[in-house]
């Protein structure tokens, strides 16, 4: 408990009051705006956190994160694009219900639910993340590369479309996070004799390419049709049968995206997903849903927000990053010179009870930013897209070179765009191999430093027994497309094109 | 192109970017089991990459020829419209250094928003000068981001 109102401590001061609200309100509009998501937005202010102490830095990203997923189902039930792709199942029923005239319940509905599950996410999250970064504490370096293996299985078994390309993006990447000086012998890896790669491919200009330009351009070749509702919005609170037929939706949206956002690989998007196929299951009338039932949009969106929350756990407690949000949060601390892992409680426990007492500010935040803004976020979205698109990638080229000041970052990011276009029109998936790219300096060490301890047997992964369970699950997970009766993964269509 | 196309191209790119990878990691000496070279993790990464690439290229095969046929750019001009903005941020990267940030950026927003989906020459010139204005005081002042001012200082 004392660690707690540490936390609260931490969270409650102006400067990270002010941060907190820049996070959530800027969350909430990358998650309007369409073609720019929370990873290319948080790429875009990386370079500002680094100038402020680590947990307000924190604190302002992880607001956007979770802003986004508030502001990505104003697009959804208002312009039936979603903002953000965790909200792409709320489209279904969402802007049936506006075109009902109810698109004031559904806005309020959802952002109710997100505050729900947000909020009671955040309770679960202080619960668990202590024991969990304490059992933690036992890894050494053959269960932190069993861990890794299993997160990339993870990622890539709960990828939309083909698991074989998704781990062909998870090779390429673990390949790109070798680039640099070598960490035990001090020789330059793929380099090429340029500087620039002496650190490493920025994990920034990557994700903001591969995420935010590549999103625009594409946008940009298919064209981008806005289509505003246009009637009045009123009755932004939901009414009692509302609320009835909602609250099962959002306990069961909440204990879903809790457990899921925990998976690599899981999330809000995973979360919304999951939480639409069981409230189908659930309903009564399960075939009225997609003609605007409140339950389509309150179940999904407690889901996505809660899966958000819970997407925390992995990386507060293993250092262990499940989407590519994540990633970039490890990213800035490392940065900041903050071991993550499960020694972050013990030695920053001001940054981890900070970060996670901020979300109960941030969660009501965006509850009063998200009903009585809703006419600012619509006059927004009213923005031509060819004026919207110069903007956005003003500020993605103007980010990437604010991390170094070095137009090298912007031209990788540049060339990420394209290598992220082209990704998408071959069908891959750019989420693994950014999770892979961070994780892969963590792996590599673990493998080498295993096989220095064994002198060169792999059995040290099997002899440990939680190495050994965990590369059983990731053995299973890997074999079970071979199964005749694995069809299910083929339908979901889970993960989105930014893995979240 | 199919998807058969598009996998039998990929995955052709892809194993020969895992042989360049496994070559350039053997370059950098694999070492021993015992002690793992520099070169060690990077050449795993490319067999993963090479077998994997392999694996879907044999099984493209199975699919068949019309499945999931769509054109590259299902609209030519808007292809053609998205290589022009993609070059005018090349060149928008390349310029900020000899001409400024401020100069550099009004040209590279005028010619998207009036080149690439054209607006009238009014909106072009407000949300030009707007989007180049706040930009710079945000990154400039707020941020305090050391900008290049090219030849004529900012």
């Amino acid at each position: 408990m004392h660690d707690v109102f540490c936390g609260f401590s931490v969270a409650f001061t102006f400067q990270n009051l002010i941060y907190c609200f820049l996070g959530v309100l800027m969350g909430t509009l990358v998650g309007v705006l369409p073609g720019l998501g929370p990873v290319a937005a948080m790429s875009l202010l990386f370079g500002a956190t680094l100038r402020i102490p680590p947990v307000s830095g924190v604190i302002m990203l992880a607001g956007i994160y979770y802003g986004a997923q508030y502001g990505g189902s104003t697009t959804s039930i208002l312009l039936n694009i979603p903002g953000e792709a965790a909200s792409i199942v709320t489209c279904l029923d969402g802007y049936q219900m506006a075109r009902k005239g109810r698109a004031g319940p559904a806005l309020g509905i959802s952002a109710f639910g997100s505050f729900i599950g947000g909020t009671l996410c955040v309770i679960g999250l202080m619960l668990v993340a202590p024991p969990l970064a304490n059992f933690a504490l036992r890894f050494g370096f053959p269960e932190n590369f069993s861990l890794v293996c299993l997160g990339l299985v993870i990622v890539s078994f709960l990828a939309r479309g083909s698991m074989a390309k998704a781990m062909m993006m998870a090779a390429f990447g673990l390949f790109l996070g070798t680039v640099g000086i070598d960490i035990m012998m001090g020789v330059p890896k793929f380099t090429f004799g340029i500087k620039s790669l002496m650190d490493g491919v920025g994990l920034l200009p990557a994700a903001m390419g591969m995420f935010g330009v590549s999103e625009v351009i594409l946008n940009i070749e298919e064209g981008v049709k806005q289509e505003v509702f246009n009637a009045k919005l009123t009755h932004l609170f939901p009414t009692r049968k509302d609320w009835k037929d909602s609250i099962k939706p959002i306990l069961r949206g909440t204990l879903l995206g809790f457990f899921l956002g925990i998976l690599p690989g899981g999330g809000a998007m995973v979360s919304s997903f999951t939480s639409y196929a069981v409230e189908k299951k659930f309903s009564k009338h399960p075939e009225k849903f997609g003609t605007g039932v409140i339950e389509g949009v309150a179940g999904p969106e407690t889901a996505n927000n809660a899966g958000a929350t819970g997407a925390f756990i992995p990386l507060l407690t293993l250092g262990i990053p499940c989407n590519a949000v994540m990633a970039l949060l490890l990213g800035l601390l490392l940065t900041q010179g903050v071991h993550v892992g499960p020694l972050l409680l013990k030695e920053h426990g001001d940054i981890f009870w900070g970060v996670v007492a901020s979300m109960y500010f941030g969660n009501m935040m965006l509850l009063v930013l998200n009903l009585p803004l809703i006419g600012m976020w619509v006059k927004i979205l009213k923005i031509p897209y060819p004026i919207l698109s110069p903007l956005i990638l003003l500020f993605c080229v103007v980010g990437a070179f604010s991390l170094n000041n070095n137009m090298d970052d912007v031209l990788f990011m540049i060339g990420f765009g394209v290598l992220g276009y082209l990704f998408k029109k071959f069908d891959y998936e750019a989420a693994p191999l950014i999770l892979a790219q961070i994780l892969s300096p963590m792996m590599e060490n673990s493998l080498r430093q295993s096989l220095l301890l064994s002198h060169g047997s792999f059995l040290i992964f099997f002899t440990r027994p939680i190495s050994a369970t965990l590369l059983s699950i990731a053995i299973i997970l890997l074999l079970y497309p071979f199964l005749p009766w694995f069809r299910v993964r083929k339908k979901l269509e889970v993960l989105s094109p930014d893995g979240m | 192109m199919s998807k058969r196309e598009r996998d039998v191209v990929s995955t052709l790119v892809w194993l020969f970017a895992a042989i360049a990878i496994c070559y350039g990691s053997v370059g950098l000496s694999l070492g021993t089991f015992r002690r793992p070279g520099p070169g060690f993790f990077s050449f795993l990464a490319g067999v993963v990459l090479g077998g994997l690439s392999l694996l879907v290229f044999l099984r493209s095969f199975k699919q068949q020829s019309e499945d999931g046929k769509k054109a590259f750019w299902a609209n030519p001009q808007r292809g053609l419209k998205m290589s022009y903005a993609v070059i005018a941020l090349f060149l928008y990267a390349v310029a900020m250094n000899y001409i400024g940030f401020a100069l550099s950026t009004l040209l590279f927003l005028g010619f998207l928003m009036r080149g690439v989906d054209p607006q009238r020459w009014s909106v072009v010139i407000l949300w030009s000068i707007f989007g180049t204005v706040v930009s710079y005081g945000i990154f400039k002042y707020w941020l305090d981001v050391q900008l290049p001012g090219g030849i004529f200082g900012f």
